[in-house]
Formats: structure tokens, sequence, C-alpha cells
């Protein structure tokens, strides 16, 4: 056709010959892709996560493996290279058995561990070591230590550093008082939403003191990208120490520069 | 067998699944709002259903039957298709004033309605024409 | 205004007059329709493009580059919401307008005029959205969602909102006559010989996703009817302060919005193996199977919708879990019906093939993602991250996206008469797919991260910046691959070589009539004896009977 200009007619001739090629190298940085790059899980449920998520990944990598290469040996074998009529067959009914049970099987064994471990995750603990009252709002985070007198309170400008203790059951409440929220911890592997009108219950054991960057990952409004705070997971005795100082409204002084 | 009839048969088995389903989630789960939207899916389903297949008796298509041939069908009436109207255009935009009346006020909602009503009127009036 | 009467023979064939204007605005010819929709979505595919282009490019560094917090709210809520309710659904319905009737030998759909006020009702629904823009308090910017309390009257004032609902309402009374008009069509008007089981599977997949229509865009505008009593005539539905629920909300929504993805998907499922069927010379692989396939999808589908709540602590979440990860099975025989249909074939590869087998790649992703995201404790790690944005564009974008472009390919030159220019077609496959792997990937990665989705920007973290910009590189990569197959359709729309009735030796029935078809369809129709009747009639030694006998002579 003379529309085309002469490049673009070059380039398919191009693309044509080295078919599969690219084909098969994206198709491998794809699979690639999801090699899991998971924050290092820093609490006990979250490790459980990573460990389901090492199965998940490597089964989805053989199933998709499986079927690329199916589609790809179709696509390599069985180019037409005469004019003949190919096979009109239509049915195989072994095969299409065999190609409904065997993802069935895969499923239910998926199934399986899922529930186990939703079962640990979601476990609560009859008596916590520390409570803490998570309360979300238009835009941040309210932390109450109950009996205690001490409140942790933020703003989209200044987030919020609340402290939790390391090894210890830390029960987290959680509601929101206007809108659909969510607390979540990339570290911990986990969330949930704060809606408004429920109070959630979830307990976290963190294994190793650091800083762990939360966010709000429920839509909110104008400033939900600014919904951040910051968990400051110290060993128990500073964590005593810490509530000891007693009775009082700590808000953060620092103000974060980043967007 | 008749696609009516597999249609009635269609809409009636998703009835049905519609309440198992319902039933099997009221138990496990309890919760009342899953219960109702499926156990309504239902039995919406389920009328229309019953609807199609009070039809399906003794429709006999010839599309049904495997070895009928598109000749048979030279020369009969196989339906009414009318290729253009002015009324459709004129509904949706009278749907569409109403619907934004709603929010800005009855300034626009009423003629939206009118200009509605009217589009039914033409359509039914053209309806019989077709019918003829 | 004609009663229609079958040809008794062939007919000389007369050249369709060139339509005017108002003619376009009067039409209710199911094909003239059928362009429409095509036409329209298209339109408003590029408007939600350039809206994702802005999107990546507002998130290329961290900072506050491109758009501001609230311009970004309205960008990806009036993009998600023109690809779900304005492009991918709409075209599917637009192109079983065109095709349906051709594909059963019908002369036109069962409610011409209802068909027209479908397609009027769509582009007002559209254009009401949009016109949120034109406000000095701007578009809805609550998400595609319109998650309440957010979008109530105390959250979101302006009318935006108010807008978006009624949009919304249009479109869904649109989707459920268009349901309806396909149900009856398929029952009624099918050619002589056209039993039930020789449906084409693209037929067979819109049956399944009218019956889905018809479950779910009721609770739709329930949802929105209750969101407009909430937000102007003082109703407390979702409003936990007044012994409503927000929770509520939710379960109305997601009873409509998960349903409605294999609504997107599964006519996609259907020109995918039209394509492959034909491209391979084979028939379809495992024709009952595929069809109960679908069947087993759309009733599932109806008890999954509560996996987009596994993170609200107010779901059974195992029940989900488990209906959820039952959809992978029905999903995956797909795949393998696709694969028994390509195994000892004799495949060629023009672009609507190479889109088909893009499709297979990246909604195998879609998929394997979606079996992670089916399991709550995954879920409670990737939910509303940039993961799930990822997974959900891998079957949206990568998916039915990619299919839409096979179908372009495909049924173009019967639409025209005209051949869209193959040397273009292939570079932009190749464009778009790099593109597009090169955009999403990084953001599978980003999301594990723990990026949120819905932000206008993010922290400079180990790693987020350079994964970004390699995916707003990848968006311009793919926009350009996209570009290409918009010209190429303007170009060869008036321009392309002739394409004669049946350039790929297609099965189906509509490549038994003229290109593009006549008034009525059909001057003469074969004999119908399987799902390829045109195949049937060029090469009766493919047949089974014919087959039979090539070998015993
Ligand atoms: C092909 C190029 C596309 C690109 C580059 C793209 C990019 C994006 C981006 C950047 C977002 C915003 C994510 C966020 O801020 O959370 C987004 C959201 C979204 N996209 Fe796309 N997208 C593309 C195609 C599609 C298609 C074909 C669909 C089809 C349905 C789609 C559906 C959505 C939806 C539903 C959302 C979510 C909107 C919301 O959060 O309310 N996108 N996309
Ligand atoms: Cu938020
Ligand atoms: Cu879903």
């Amino acid at each position: 056709m003379r529309m085309d200009p002469g490049w673009v007619r070059r380039a398919g001739v191009v693309c044509r010959r080295y078919a599969s090629a690219p084909l098969l190298a994206v198709a491998g940085l794809g699979l690639s892709g999801c090699a899991s790059p998971l924050p290092g899980a820093a609490t006990v449920q979250g490790q459980r996560i990573a460990h389901l998520w090492a199965v998940f990944f490597l089964s989805a990598a053989g199933v998709a493996g499986a079927v690329y290469g199916l589609i790809l040996w179709c696509i390599v074998r069985y180019r037409r290279r005469s004019d003949g009529l190919p096979p009109q067959y239509r049915d195989n009914i072994p095969v299409e058995i065999m190609y409904t049970a065997v993802p069935v099987g895969i499923v239910a064994f998926l199934f399986a561990l899922t529930y186990g471990t939703e079962i640990h995750v979601d476990r609560v603990a009859p008596r916590p070591d520390v409570t803490i009252n998570v309360t979300a709002f238009k835009w941040s985070w309210l932390f109450d230590y109950p009996g205690t007198g001490i409140t942790v309170a933020g703003t989209p400008d200044y987030p919020p550093i609340a402290m939790v203790p390391v090894g210890r059951t830390v029960r987290i409440v959680l509601t929101s008082t206007d809108v659909v929220h969510a607390f979540y911890i990339p570290s911990f592997l986990y969330k949930r939403d704060a809606t408004p009108g429920l109070v959630q219950r979830f307990d976290l054991e963190i294994r190793r003191p650091g800083e762990y960057l939360g966010e709000c990952v429920e839509f909110c409004g104008f400033d939900h990208t600014r919904m951040r705070f910051w968990l400051r997971a110290v060993p128990p005795a500073q964590f005593d120490r810490w509530i000891e100082q007693g009775p009082r409204v700590v808000h953060q002084r620092v103000r974060y520069t980043a967007p | 067998m008749s696609a009516v009839r597999t249609g009635g048969r269609m809409f009636l088995s998703s009835a049905a699944f519609g309440i198992a389903v319902a039933l099997g989630y009221w138990f496990v789960s309890h919760e009342a709002a899953g219960t109702a939207l499926l156990g309504l899916m239902g039995v919406s389903l389920g009328a229309a259903g019953v609807y199609v297949a009070r039809h399906a008796r003794g429709a006999a298509l010839p599309a049904d039957q495997p070895e009928s041939r598109p000749e048979q069908l030279a020369g009969q009436r196989v339906g009414a298709f009318p290729t253009s109207s002015s009324y459709p255009v004129m509904l949706a935009a009278g749907i569409a004033l109403f619907s934004v009346g709603l929010i800005y006020g009855w300034w626009l909602a009423l003629p939206g309605a009118l200009l509605g009503v009217a589009a039914i009127i033409g359509l039914m009036r053209e309806s019989r024409a077709i019918e003829r | 205004m004609t009663a229609v009467v079958a040809p008794a023979a062939a007919e000389p064939r007369r050249p369709a007059r060139r339509a005017g204007v108002l003619d376009w605005l009067v039409t209710t010819d199911h094909k003239h329709i059928g362009i429409l929709y095509m036409a329209t979505t298209l339109g408003f595919f590029l408007v939600a493009g350039a809206i994702a282009l802005v999107m990546r490019a507002q998130l290329a560094q961290p900072g506050l580059h491109i758009v501001e917090r609230q311009a970004y709210n309205q960008l990806f809520t009036l993009h998600g919401t023109a690809m779900i309710f304005l492009v991918i659904a709409p075209f599917a319905l637009g192109l079983a307008n065109y095709l349906l009737p051709l594909h059963i030998g019908a002369a036109d759909l069962a409610f011409p005029r209802m068909n027209a006020l479908t397609y009027w009702l769509l582009l007002a629904g559209g254009l009401t959205i949009f016109s949120g823009l034109l406000l000095s308090t701007g578009a809805a910017a609550a998400g595609w969602t319109m998650y309440a309390p957010l979008s109530d009257f105390e959250n979101t004032p302006g009318p935006g909102v108010d807008l978006w609902i009624m949009g919304v309402l249009m479109i869904s009374a649109s989707s459920i006559m268009t349901a309806i008009n396909f149900l009856t069509t398929v029952m009624l008007f099918r050619a002589p010989g056209m039993t039930m089981m020789r449906l084409p599977v693209f037929v067979w997949n819109i049956i399944v996703t009218s019956l889905i229509i018809l479950m779910a865009f009721p609770p739709l505008a329930v949802a929105m009817a209750e969101l407009f009593i909430d937000r102007r005539l003082g109703g407390h539905f979702f409003d936990a302060s007044h012994g409503g629920s927000a929770i509520l909300y939710q379960h109305v929504f997601w009873f409509f919005g998960h349903p409605e993805v294999y609504v997107m998907i599964l006519p996609y499922f259907g020109v995918v193996t039209q394509v492959v069927s034909t491209f391979s010379r084979r028939p379809v692989f495992g024709y009952l199977g595929m069809v109960l396939a679908s069947f087993a999808i759309a009733g599932l589908s109806m008890g999954v919708w509560a996996h987009h709540m596994f993170t609200t602590g107010a779901v059974n979440n195992p029940f989900f879990s488990i209906m959820s990860f039952l959809i992978a099975v029905p999903t995956g025989i797909k795949y393998f019906n696709w694969i028994g249909t390509m195994w000892q074939g004799a495949l060629v590869f023009p672009t609507a093939m190479l889109f088909a087998i893009g499709f297979m790649l990246n909604f195998l992703l879609g998929g394997v993602t979606g079996v992670m995201v089916a399991s709550p404790p995954l879920d409670y790690h990737v939910e509303d991250t940039y993961f799930l944005v990822t997974h959900f564009h891998y079957t949206l974008a990568g998916g039915s996206m990619f299919a839409l472009l096979a179908a372009l390919y495909f049924w173009f030159p019967k639409i025209t008469g005209r051949l869209l220019s193959e040397r273009l077609g292939m570079l932009s496959f190749w464009l778009t797919f790099v593109g597009y792997n090169i955009t999403f990937i990084p953001l599978f990665l980003v999301g594990l991260l723990g990026m949120p989705r819905r932000v206008v920007t993010y922290l400079p973290l180990p790693g987020w910046p350079e994964l970004n910009l390699t995916s707003t590189a990848g968006a311009g990569v793919l926009a350009l691959g996209i570009a290409l197959t918009m010209w190429n359709l303007v170009v060869s729309w008036s321009r392309g070589a002739p394409a004669g009735d049946d350039p790929w030796g297609g099965g189906t029935l509509e490549w038994a009539t003229s290109s593009p078809p006549p008034e009525r369809n059909f001057h003469a129709l074969p004999p119908i004896r399987s799902d390829r009747p045109a195949f049937d009639m060029r090469m009766p030694q493919g047949t089974p009977g014919g087959q039979a006998r090539a070998r015993a002579g």
C-alpha cells in the first residue's frame, strides 16, 4: 500500500522475520516480573503471608510456564506450511476431562493452604499485651493507648509516629469517623479497612525494631495521598519507659518534607 | 429441542442456581444484604423463565430443525424491522433531560418528561403502522 | 417500515447509498447502530487513554509536576469510569450489535428501535458523566467505585457525583435493553438450520453476557438510586451515623461490579475464539466444553462479589475465596480450547491473529495474579496497591483491549469493504505489546513494595521512582502503538485496498455475504450444518462427511 512511508514497511518486514523472538523475551520478562520483591515481613503474621506468597508464586509460574510453552509450541510448530487442510477434529474427551480435573486439583490445594494461613493471620489473642485504638479521619490518624492517657495525633503535614513494642502481641482496634480508609503497613504485608460504624480488631506481633511506613490505601478524598503514619517499633523496655512518661498528647513536630 | 425452550430452561436453571446459592450463603454467612440480592436475583430470573417457558409451548421454528434449509422461508414474512425512526433519539434526549433535571430542577425535568412521553406515544403509533 | 420477506433467490447486488448526518440520527439498522457504537466507544477510548497518559506523566517522578491533587482524583475517576462503562463493555455490545444478526443469519435485531434507543442513551450517559468537567466543582472524584460515604453530599457536595450517578443510570438502562434485545433475537430470529448447538462461540458468549447483564445491572441501578436518595432526598442508606451502613453500598455495588468484569471479558473470549479458529483453519476445539464453561463463569461470577471486600473484616472470606478460585477452572478451560484449536492447525499471523495471541499471553498474567488476589491473606497485602491495579489492567487492557484491537483488524474489512494496512498493523501490534508490558510489569513490582493506588504522588523510597519512570516510558510506546492503529483506521476507511467478501477464509455466516453487507444482510444464505457454514460452503472436504468421502476417494 502506497500510504506507508518506507520505514514503516522496513519495520514491518523486520517484525515479521523475528516474530517469535521478542514474544519469548517478553513472556520471560513477564514471568520474572512477579519474582517476589516482597518487603521483608516484619511481623509473625506477615511471615505466614510471605510463605503463602512463595507457594502461590511458584504455582503461578508453573502454570503460566506450561501454558506459555504450549502456546509458543503451537506458534512455532504449526505455522502454515502448505495449502492442505489440517485435521478437522473437534473433540478429545479424555484430554478435556483432564484439563478440567487438574485445575480443580490445583485450586483445591491452594485453597487449603489459604484457609490454614488465614486462620492464623486473623486469630486474635484472648489477652493481648498492648492495645492501641486507631481512629482514621480525613486525612490523618489518631493512636490512643487506652488506660495510659497517651494519644498520638497527626495531620497530613505532620504524620503521626506511634510507638509499638517488639515481641509482644499488639492489638489494633480500628475505626473511622467519616469515610472509609484503610490501615496498611507494607512491611507487615497487612491491611484492614477502617469503616465508619464498624470496629475492627486484629493482632500484630512485630519481630524486629525499626520504623515502618503506614499508608491509607482506601481512597478517601482530597488528601488521601498524604494520609501516612509511622510505627516505631522498639524493644519492650524502651516502650514501657515511653508509656511511663505519663498522660499526654503527642504531636509530631517534624514536618515530613516529601510530597 | 426448540431454542425458546432452551432459553426458558436457561432462565429457570439460573433462577434455581441463584436461590440455591442464596440459601447456602445465608447458611454460612448469616449476612442479609448478599442473601437478599441473590434471592431477588433468583426470583426475578424465575419470573422471566416462567414467561419464556409459557411461550415456548408450540414454538417450533425452522431454525431449530437441523435439516431445514434457508430456502424454505423464501417469500415468507420473517419479521418487521423498521430501518429508521426519529423517536429513539428523541426518547433518549427526553430521558437525559429528565435525569439531569432531577439534579438541577423541574425547569429541566419537565420538558424532558414531556419530550419522553411524546416520543413514547410516537413509538406506539409507529408500532401500529409497522404491524399492519 | 417494512415487513421483511426472506429473499427468494440471489438478488442482484446494489451498492448501498451513502448515509447523511440525518440518516445516522434516525437509523435503526443494526449495522449502522453497531458502527455508531464502535466509533463512539473508540472516541471515549482515546479520551480515557489520553487521561491515562497524563496520570502516567504525573507519576513519572515523585512530586506534583503536572496536575494537582483534586485534578488527579478526577482524572483516575474519569479514566476508570470511561474505560469500564463507555469503552470496553459497550464496544463489545456494539460489535455484537453489528455481528449477532450476521452470525445467525437474521435481517436485524428483534427490536430495532429499542436498539437505537440504547445507543443514544449510552451516548447521553457518557456525555453526562464528562459534563461534570464543566462545573467549577469539577467532575466526580471518588473513584469509579463511587464508595459511600465518600460520595455522599457531606463529603462531596458538588453536582459532579450527581451527574455521574445519572450517567451510570442511563448506561445501565441501555445495557439492560441491549441484553433483552440480544436474547430475544437469538431465540427467535436464527436462520433455518442454525440450531443452538451450531451457534458461533461468539454468539454463545453474547448470550451469557446478556444473562449476566440481566442479573447484575438492576443492583447497580439500585445502588445508584440509593446513593442519589442519600445525597439529594435526605436518605441514610449508607450513613452509619443514622443507622445506615457503608458496607451495604459495597455489597450492592460489587454484586454488580464483579459480574461486570465478565461482561467486559466474555465477548472478547468469543472474539479470540473466532479469530484463532479462522487463522488456524481448524474448528473450535471442545465447543460444548467452551459453552458450558461460559455458563459456569456466569453462575460463579454471581457468587464472588465480596472478594473485593476481603479487607473490610465484615464478610465471610473463605466462602468468597473458594468461589473465586473455582472461576479459574472454567477460565482455564478456555485457554485449553484455544490451544486445542491451534494444535495441528495451519497457523498464519495477520495482525488480527497477533493481537489475539497478545491477548492470550497478557490475560494469562491477569489470570494467575487473579488467583493470588483471590486468596485473602495475599489480598491483605496487595489489595488497593498497584499490584491490584496491574492485575486488572492485565485482564482488561492487556486482555480485553488487545481482543478489541484484534476484532478491529478482523472485522474492519467486513464493515467497510476495505482492508487495514497490514504493515501498519504489525508495527502497531509490536509497539502496543511491548509498550504495554513495559508499562505494567514495573507496576507489579512497585505494588508489591506497597505503593497504594489512587495517589497523586509517592515517596522516593528505594526503587519507586525508577519503576514508575520505566512504566511511564512504556506508556509512551504503548500510546504510539495505539495511535498507529487509529491512523490506520482513518486512512484505510477511505483508501484501504478492497477486501472482497471473505479476505480471511472465515467460517461464520458474515463471510458469506458481501462487504459491507447489504441492507437486510444476506442476498442468499448457504445451508447451515455446523458452526462454520461459510467454511463448509467453501471447503466441503472439511466437513465431517466430506472428509470421510475424501479419504475413501
Ligand atoms: C492501555 C493503557 C492504560 C494505561 C496506561 C492505564 C493507566 C492507568 C493508571 C495510571 C491508573 C491510575 C491508577 C491509580 O491512580 O490508582 C489507571 C486506573 C484504572 N484503569 Fe487504566 N490504564 C490503561 C488502560 C485501561 C483500560 C483498557 C481499562 C479497561 C477497563 C482501564 C481501567 C482502569 C480502571 C478501572 C482504573 C481504576 C480507576 C479507579 O481507581 O477508580 N485502564 N489506569
Ligand atoms: Cu485514604
Ligand atoms: Cu471481582
